[in-house]
């Protein structure tokens, strides 16, 4: 990739359509090229005027009016906005003062012309007097001291209090990077300091690192990303090679163990970054797009993500930055299921892609094991997300998880306590988002786990430690006061959580395993009877909103039993290994006696059985072993549908599957 | 990111009954498919007892699964056109001890007129309903949240609510409430437009961060 952003050169693809209302640099160089020993003294007396007197716009007109006269200009195009324009940038070049500043503006408030033009006109009249460029840099920095300290007001008394109240929900503001993170919501942009944009325009095409220098200067997120437009960061006119030259001149915002020192830029700059990542989905506005197309969507994705994670592996302190912004990315991903995640059109896909990539680009990069102590309480284990997804990818070496693990083990007491809020604290958004069984963040959480010597033995005891939440579960929170239905159910969430971590750890150990007569397959064995027995045990305590899900995971449980038991002959296919042996129990049979008792479970278990590819004989005698009629099964569903149809609701063609199976 | 494990399928739920789509317009006798006449529109506009749409009373009643409704003034009446606890009332007829449904969550803004006790009435009828049936194997639950108005999701002009898999959205009032001309549509498929997942979203941001 060349270096440009996507939107960048998607840009310049189109066609620029030239409007002459906006003047140019050129169209006032033109002017003040026509006047090659200067302008006349009349000029000069009014840009006297504007510094030394008061006096509206319509004086100003009035007395420039005089000067287009004395210079016969009545012919030339816009001549009296252009000089107008002209001597309120030579005003701000004699007495580069806010006194002058606030003049000007009084004047750019009342005319289109002087609020559009009055930065071209400055870099044009820096053009021709050079020695200048200086006191609009000074200038520029007076002014900005005043905006961050709120002495310098806008002529709106609605901007002005919107850039107080902006800043008064900051200083609320509890998590404060969560908020530039969410792209600084309900704030209307550059917009509340549009009438600067001239003099920062200016500013920092005279002296960008300068500009960079000041910018970094102020804590206050609104200011400093009103301002970052103008430097081709933000709305209009992205620019990468502007954001690059910003990224490697910000300074530090995260200490080496991840704290954030409260500098808005660097995060700024990362939520640019990704936004224009984004951007690329937004530049193929097509309802369906061709193969090809999301090939190129996919592409750009990619290198876009590579160019913004090398930039920031360039930085010294590139891990600290990672190890804040990557549990957004991580986020973002996980509150998306796999499949949007496979999308190229999704935002998830976009997330995923920089995950990637900044693991690609980490090198020596030396991360910190735990997120800080300012971290917001979603950080903790979505850092832990990205973390085992750069060790599953092979980027660093596998993260330890026995403090994971320890965050589980509660005693009576804790649930209400600090150990207990901070499990709950940390395990909200998970329990909240993977709505998948075992789901990305559970295989994410498992993979460490999974890593290690005794995986199937370490969840095992993670389950049973986890005895308080489970008395929880049953027996409710005997210290809640008014909701103590909340305790149990987030209980169950937890516990939710926790077994699809156990059924990743199975699933990641299965996939390694290559015979059942191997020691790991045993432990897998192990592990399988223990998840059978903690679902059964949930099923029974946990009467909250998780009771479906508890039901629903006898499904996973008794496909992968049947997967991993069954030795495919096709070598092509990926499923060649076995784990369980034929008389591991439960066996099929077992799970499908168990299930007997309720039609609708069973014709669930069956339903889901048939989709994954069963070795149809066997299956049909593990239905005869377990005295199952399919004929009976579907007529009792067919019953049960006919006399409450929403109560008990059928899929026609899965059914008629199941019928034909029977067959 | 790569793949952790084989892919494997569980059959999805099975879809229940649709109802078809239809528009229901607020009148005295619980709802109508036509616009009311000017004189039915003044004698409601005047009525101190707007009636609510019946069928959307049923359909709630009815629900298998699922109820969730989305108005910043479910719980808050017009002025004149009764109390609170008039309305509350009148939602706690929709749901009768008899309720399949488990998972009723109204989201909505925080009221001053809207009184503890009153909001006590929908956690004792939750009770009541979870006592109702012996072995019923999922408690109900009754939960409310008033964080709509709030920065978390400010963002929001339209009511709505997701019966089981059914989607209403409402002109006015949610329920039909509303005593100027106002409509409500239902038959939409709640997943097919994102609703589930854009109330699970606003109803989150108000949880615990």
């Amino acid at each position: 990739m060349n270096e440009q952003w996507p939107s960048e050169r998607h840009a310049v693809q189109r066609q620029m359509i030239a409007d002459t209302s906006f003047k140019t640099k050129q169209d006032f160089l033109t002017l003040l090229n026509a006047f090659p020993s200067g302008l006349p003294r009349a000029f000069d007396d009014v840009v006297s005027w504007i510094v030394e007197q008061d006096g509206d716009l319509a004086e100003l007109e009035l007395r420039m009016t005089s000067v287009v006269d004395a210079t016969d200009l009545r012919a030339y195009a816009d001549s009296l906005p252009l000089l107008m324009t002209c001597a309120c940038a030579a005003a701000l070049a004699k007495a580069p003062s806010l006194h002058t500043w606030g003049r000007v503006s009084t004047f750019k408030y009342n005319s289109w012309q002087l609020a559009h033009w009055l930065g071209e006109a400055m870099t044009a009249y820096v053009n021709v007097n050079s020695p200048v460029c200086h006191n609009y840099v000074a200038l520029a920095r007076e002014a900005f001291a005043g905006l961050d300290n709120f002495s310098l007001q806008s002529k709106s008394d609605r901007i002005n209090e919107e850039r107080s109240a902006a800043w008064t929900s900051w200083n609320e503001c509890q998590d404060k990077l969560d908020e530039i993170w969410w792209g600084l919501r309900g704030w209307h942009g550059f917009m509340n300091y549009e009438d600067v944009l001239p003099l920062f325009q200016v500013f920092y095409e005279l002296s960008p690192d300068e500009f960079i220098r000041t910018l970094s200067g102020s804590s206050n997120p609104y200011l400093v990303s009103a301002l970052l437009v103008v430097a081709g960061i933000g709305a209009f006119s992205p620019r990468f090679s502007e954001w690059k030259r910003t990224l490697a001149a910000a300074p530090v915002a995260f200490e080496d163990d991840g704290k954030w020192n409260g500098s808005v830029l660097m995060p700024l700059l990362l939520v640019e970054a990704r936004n224009q990542l984004l951007q690329v989905r937004q530049n193929f506005r097509t309802p369906a797009p061709t193969p090809d197309e999301l090939h190129g969507i996919s592409q750009q994705v990619a290198d876009t993500a590579e160019v913004i994670a090398a930039a920031l592996a360039a930085r010294q302190d590139a891990s600290a930055i990672f190890s804040r912004w990557t549990p957004w990315l991580m986020r973002q991903v996980l509150s998306h299921t796999s499949k949007d995640t496979a999308d190229v059109k999704s935002s998830a896909f976009a997330d995923d892609a920089l995950i990637d990539a900044i693991g690609r680009n980490l090198g020596n990069c030396a991360l910190p094991q735990t997120s800080p102590a300012d971290a917001a309480s979603w950080e903790s284990w979505c850092y832990r997300c990205a973390r085992s997804s750069f060790a599953y990818n092979e980027h660093i070496s596998v993260p330890a998880w026995e403090d994971f693990g320890n965050e589980w083990r509660l005693a009576p007491d804790d649930w209400a306590g600090r150990n207990g809020g901070l499990l709950r604290d940390h395990a909200n958004l998970l329990t909240t988002l993977n709505k998948e069984t075992p789901g990305v963040a559970a295989n994410l959480l498992a993979y460490p786990i999974a890593q290690s010597s005794s995986p199937g033995g370490a969840w095992i005891g993670l389950w049973n430690d986890a005895i308080t939440l489970r008395e929880i579960v049953e027996f409710g929170d005997s210290d809640a006061t008014s909701d103590e239905y909340s305790s149990r159910s987030e209980a169950g969430r937890l516990l939710l959580l926790l077994f699809r971590i156990g059924l990743a750890i199975f699933d990641q150990g299965a996939s390694q395993c290559s015979s059942n007569s191997s020691p790991e397959a045993e432990s897998l064995v192990d592990l399988y009877k223990a998840l059978i027995s903690a679902a059964h045990e949930m099923r029974e305590i946990d009467s909250t909103l998780n009771h479906d899900e508890w039901l629903s995971v006898v499904q996973h449980l008794a496909v992968r039993r049947m997967i991993w038991e069954q030795i495919s002959g096709d070598e092509s296919k990926s499923v060649n290994f076995i784990i369980f042996k034929p008389d591991d129990t439960p066996t099929v049979v077992d799970l499908l006696v168990e299930a007997k008792g309720n039609v609708i479970e069973l014709v669930a278990i069956l339903q889901s059985l048939l989709l994954n590819g069963p070795d149809v004989s066997r299956l049909k005698a593990d239905l005869n072993s377990a005295s199952i009629s399919l004929a009976d099964i579907v007529r009792s569903i067919r019953r049960l549908n006919q006399f409450h149809s929403r109560r008990y609701p059928i899929d026609q063609a899965q059914l008629q599957t199941l019928d034909d199976f029977g067959r | 990111m790569k793949k952790f494990g084989l892919d494997i399928a569980i059959s999805p739920k099975a879809e229940r009954p649709f109802p078809a789509r239809e528009i229901l317009w607020g009148s005295q006798e619980g709802g109508q498919n036509s616009f009311p006449t000017s004189t039915a529109a003044w004698e409601r506009k005047y009525s101190n007892d707007p009636v609510p749409l019946q069928k959307f009373g049923k359909a709630v009643a009815d629900a298998q699964e699922r109820v969730w409704i989305v108005d910043e003034y479910l719980l808050m009446p017009d002025e004149g056109k009764g109390s609170p606890t008039d309305r509350v009332d009148k939602i706690l007829t929709w749901l009768p001890l008899w309720l399949a449904a488990s998972d009723i969550r109204l989201l909505t803004k925080r009221h001053k007129e809207v009184g503890d006790d009153d909001l006590k009435k929908f956690q004792q009828q939750a009770r009541a309903i979870s006592n109702h049936v012996a072995r019923r194997e999922m408690e109900c639950r009754i939960e409310i949240r008033m964080h709509l108005t709030q920065a978390c999701c400010n963002y929001i002009h339209d009511r709505f609510a997701i019966v089981d898999d059914e989607l209403w959205h409402f002109g006015g009032t949610a329920g039909g409430f509303h005593a100027t001309v106002s409509a409500a549509s239902r038959g939409w498929r709640a997943a097919d437009h994102g609703a589930i997942d854009f109330f699970e979203e606003i109803w989150n941001a108000g949880g615990r961060k």
